[in-house]
């Protein structure tokens, strides 16, 4: 089966469905900036790939190494150069340092949360975790909620990838509600799980019609806003039970070529996946890789056979969103909960640390081949450019074009910022 | 329930409009004694009380109260709530034919005095204890369900349960007493900073665990208070490499002549920081050179302790009212009132006067009148979030989901005798059932809920009602069916029998033929009685608790 043709075909159908604006070249594009020109800025992002590091990656070992300081903080990896003058990566992040051009390397992060679960929360909400006694949408749910089509065929936000504990911090809507959760797609090199019924479809029909008049009845007679609530999901599910919405899904359907390209390894089948969800029109996917978590010696030797993979991966979703046109229109972060201590610790490892750490951004639209923010010689302070987790997530909004000065009201009746009081968008990049 | 025998005496005796069949457990089981509790204290003084305190408080903001749920919704409620799953059908007849008007509280305490019971809510606090993080489960932690349920079980109370836990001096890896240790460890050796955030969290309901870094804008509490408390768990380590067994005896055989420990590098400016051990809101170990864990665990489950049993009421409220009296539960703080504050005050009491007995408290919130309005809002009452002027309705957790589908789908047919003709038939085991996956699995696919969630929001995503409709094992046609069709003649008789055995009520007329329509032509064939089932599983009565 060639899938080309057939992934053209769905998509074009998709985007008659989803009405979502997906720019695929410059035309489909200048027809969206027109319609939204008044709210949005032009240049403003449809779509997000979060590349999530989970356990925190070493901003030393990889985006802002100190060639020059000692052995104790230099680490175990040699910096090299970039595509940008005097700029340096770390050694195993090779291809991404030959586009360095392409990204925007966010080196002043300074966040408080040094915590895996509550730093994983912060970050993908830029509250912190029970502020003000509520729950906070993560990003996705936000983009869900602001750019995504109640009615599409698929989910507004998918996150993929075999997490070590539990999805909370992704799945959690916060007062978003859940509508907006992710569809978790746990393996992306399988099929969607559990699409085909288990009867004849008359039958199928038969009960949901059935089904949908019990719900309707309960929703009239008792508790209104959990049967809302369940009633919105389960017409979604329905909803990945056709064919097309389905397949969208399924990596079959690329060339082996194109699956090889990615690497033979579940972060690139899931990067490739999520090129697949944004061309059908998904406007946030996350992408999740654990194991940066590095204590000790001994992970940092498996991290180091990790960082060639996820370089090699990231690099081609670039290339490949930028061949086909998407790059401009969507955001591509690659960021995890935290940093690692500039000093590596006794057991040759490296701790948390949330102090001075480094994100990337790329696509969108924003202006890449700069560095914002600097480090001090030892990694251990942010000199200029500090980003707080309320100004990243300010970034991200401008970015995507949403306001994020505007505030929301919750189903508890409290009007609440989108982002946290102060945060500021990065000058830089607009 | 009490005894399978009262069923059927029940059934024979009760000729209205009843059933002529009834699903029971498998046989074996239905002649096992459940252990009964004789409640030890009387709830009604109680009782009364919250039902004054609820009701001065609707009144304050001017706000009435829905009306008070059915008894088919009472049995649901306080079977999901108490024993963590659906009703029995046996059950479910009994109750909803049973005349005495105090049936909902010999049902309580027939619920309370069962293993389920204890399992439930054993079940619910190894979640609680157990850090989304924790990635290998240590054996003490899955043994800790077990161990807890049979603490529960035999009315130990929480005082001294929590006090055990925190104490012990057991292999952290493998004692289930040595759960908390193991969840909050970090590459098997307790960390004190772990271990004084889930204290706070778990057993005190404060949120000190931001103190570890810095000073919370929100809270009173300092990196003080908070290294202060870790210090009681400085000590703790495992006695040596391969001997996992918990210890605070010095390495070198020494007396101990300090408390303190050093704050940890990574841990805000504070690191490096020599602090002493400290109870929060003051108060110094009295002894240097004993042993710091029982010291703490003295002052922890003291009854003048101003967290601890509040804490627990506060848990065990929102566990059966979807909402805690403080929200978010581990946030007792000035600034964060709680909602009934005399209410909670006086739960704490009873509480602490009950030595402790986690039983009688939460047969006092279920029989109370918050407990038992309806879930359905009035027009006025429909902006309320915090009176519970309505029953917050939330969708049922992992745990609970898979242990209904269980009882749903795998029921055993007995015949019953019309009344006055034959005595009843020997009861039918199904030849076959439907074998679901490891609770495991499932929880992990279904998501992790923990006493932590609450509020009215439907928790599942898409991926989970996808698999509820589509899951080979879940909507196969289960083996049950063959039997009802064989036992039952009447259409509607089978219907609801289904309705019985999914929503622990009848149908309404309207509802029983809307069902019918899908049964085919061929009523004797279960596919379309498989169709019923399918609805009713997949259906929001199913999947809410309300």
């Amino acid at each position: 089966m060639h899938a080309s043709s057939l992934s053209v075909k769905f998509n074009r159908r998709c985007l008659m469905q989803l009405t979502a604006g997906a720019a695929f070249g410059a035309a489909a594009r200048s027809t969206i900036v027109t319609a939204q020109a008044a709210e949005t800025t032009p240049r403003s992002a449809k779509r997000c790939v979060l590349l999530w590091m989970d356990g925190g990656q070493s901003q030393t070992d990889s985006f802002d190494p100190k060639p020059e300081a000692g052995s104790q903080v230099r680490g175990q990896f040699a910096a090299i150069d970039t595509k940008l003058p005097g700029v340096h990566f770390a050694e195993r992040f090779s291809k991404l340092a030959a586009r360095a051009d392409q990204l925007a390397i966010v080196r002043g992060m300074s966040t408080e949360e040094a915590d895996h679960g509550r730093a994983r929360i912060f970050m993908h909400t830029g509250f912190r975790p029970g502020q003000g006694g509520l729950n906070y949408p993560t990003l996705g749910a936000l983009v869900s909620a602001e750019l995504g089509q109640e009615d599409s065929m698929l989910p507004n936000f998918v996150a993929t990838g075999v997490p070590l504990g539990k999805y909370d911090f992704v799945t959690d809507t916060g007062y978003r509600g859940p509508r907006h959760a992710a569809l978790v797609h746990y393996d992306p090199s399988q099929p969607l799980a559990h699409v085909i019924p288990s009867v004849d479809s008359q039958t199928f029909a038969r009960r949901q019609a059935v089904l949908a008049e019990i719900n309707a009845e309960y929703a009239r007679e008792h508790a209104r806003l959990i049967a809302q609530g369940h009633r919105a999901v389960q017409e979604r599910a329905s909803k990945l039970m056709t064919a097309e919405a389905a397949s969208a899904f399924d990596l079959a359907r690329e060339s082996t070529e194109q699956r090889d390209r990615y690497g033979k390894h579940g972060f690139g089948q899931g990067c490739l996946l999520a090129r697949r969800l944004i061309e059908a029109g998904v406007p946030f996917v996350e992408v999740y890789q654990g194991n940066w978590d590095i204590h000790e010696a001994k992970v940092v030797a498996e991290v180091r056979e990790l960082m060639p993979v996820v370089d090699h991966a990231v690099v081609t979703l670039l290339d490949d969103l930028r061949e086909r046109g998407l790059l401009e229109s969507t955001l591509v972060i690659v960021m995890g909960e935290f940093g690692r201590t500039p000093q590596v610790n006794r057991v040759g490892g490296r701790d948390h640390f949330s102090k001075a750490w480094t994100t990337l951004l790329a696509g969108g639209g924003l202006r890449t081949g700069q560095v914002i923010g600097k480090t001090d010689d030892k990694g251990a302070e942010v000199l200029d450019g500090k980003v707080s987790a309320r100004d990243f997530m300010a970034t991200i909004c401008r970015t995507m074009g949403i306001d994020h000065s505007r505030q929301v009201m919750t189903p508890i009746g409290r009007k609440v910022g989108i982002v946290d009081q102060g945060g500021t968008p990065i000058a830089a990049l607009f | 329930m009490k005894t399978a025998a009262r069923v059927i005496v029940l059934l024979l005796v009760c000729s209205t409009s009843a059933l002529d069949l009834a699903v029971a457990q498998a046989p074996n089981k239905s002649k096992m004694k459940e252990p009964v509790w004789t409640p030890t204290r009387d709830a009604e003084p109680i009782v009364s009380a919250i039902n004054r305190e609820w009701a001065a408080e609707l009144k304050r903001a001017d706000i009435k109260p829905s009306a008070r749920c059915l008894d088919s919704k009472f049995l649901r409620r306080a079977a999901l709530d108490l024993t963590g799953r659906i009703p029995t059908l046996p059950q479910t007849i009994t109750f909803l034919d049973d005349d005495s008007p105090d049936k909902r509280r010999e049902l309580v305490d027939s619920l309370l005095g069962s293993r389920n019971y204890s399992e439930h809510l054993a079940r619910c606090w190894k979640r609680l204890i157990q850090p989304p993080d924790l990635t290998s489960t240590k054996s003490s932690v899955d043994r800790f369900t077990p161990w807890l349920a049979d603490q529960l079980a035999a009315g130990r109370g929480w005082n001294d349960v929590v006090r055990e836990l925190l104490t012990a001096e057991v292999d952290l890896t493998r004692e289930p007493r040595g759960a908390f240790f193991a969840a909050n460890n970090e590459m098997a050796v307790p960390k004190p900073s772990l271990l004084a955030a889930s204290v706070g969290r778990v057993f005190l309901g404060v949120q000190i665990g931001c103190a570890e870094c810095h000073n919370h804008p929100f809270t009173v509490w300092t990196q003080e208070d908070f290294w202060g408390l870790a210090a009681f768990f400085g000590r703790t380590r495992k006695v040596s490499k391969g001997d996992f067994t918990l210890t605070e005896a010095s390495e070198d055989g020494k007396q101990w002549e300090v408390t303190s420990i050093t704050i940890p590098e990574g841990s805000g400016k504070a690191s490096g920081r020599v602090v002493a051990a400290r109870l929060l809101g003051g108060g110094e170990p009295k002894s240097v050179t004993d042993a710091l864990r029982p010291q703490l665990a003295e002052w922890l489950t003291a009854d003048s302790n101003p967290y601890f049993a509040r804490a627990m009421v506060n848990r065990l409220w929102a566990h059966c009212m979807g909402r805690g009296l403080v929200e978010p539960l581990d946030d007792q703080r000035e600034g964060n009132e709680p909602t009934h504050p005399e209410l909670l005050d006086l739960l704490a009491k009873e509480f602490i006067a009950s030595g402790y007995d986690v039983r009688h408290l939460l047969g006092c919130i279920v029989l109370s009148e918050p407990y038992q309005v309806s879930a359905q809002p009035t027009r006025e009452n429909s902006d309320d979030r915090t009176r519970h002027s309505h029953h917050v309705a939330r969708a049922i957790t992992p745990d609970v989901l898979y242990d209904s589908l269980s009882i749903a789908l795998n029921p055993t047919i007995v015949s019953r005798a019309v009344p006055g003709t034959k005595p009843p038939g020997k009861p039918m085991k199904s030849t076959s059932t439907v074998q679901l996956e490891p609770r495991d699995s499932f929880i992990r696919f279904f998501g992790r809920a923990s006493l932590d969630d609450t509020g009215d929001v439907f928790s599942y995503g898409i991926p989970q009602l996808l698999r509820l409709m589509n899951d080979r094992e879940l909507t196969q046609q289960p083996p049950f069916l063959v039997d009802l069709l064989k036992l039952e003649p009447d259409v509607p008789r089978r219907i609801e029998t289904l309705f019985l055995i999914a929503y622990s009520r009848r149908p309404s007329e309207a509802e029983s033929h809307r069902l019918r329509q899908l049964i085919a032509n061929d009523i004797e064939s279960p596919e379309g009685y498989a169709s019923i089932l399918w609805v009713l599983l997949n259906s929001t009565e199913f999947v809410v608790h309300d």
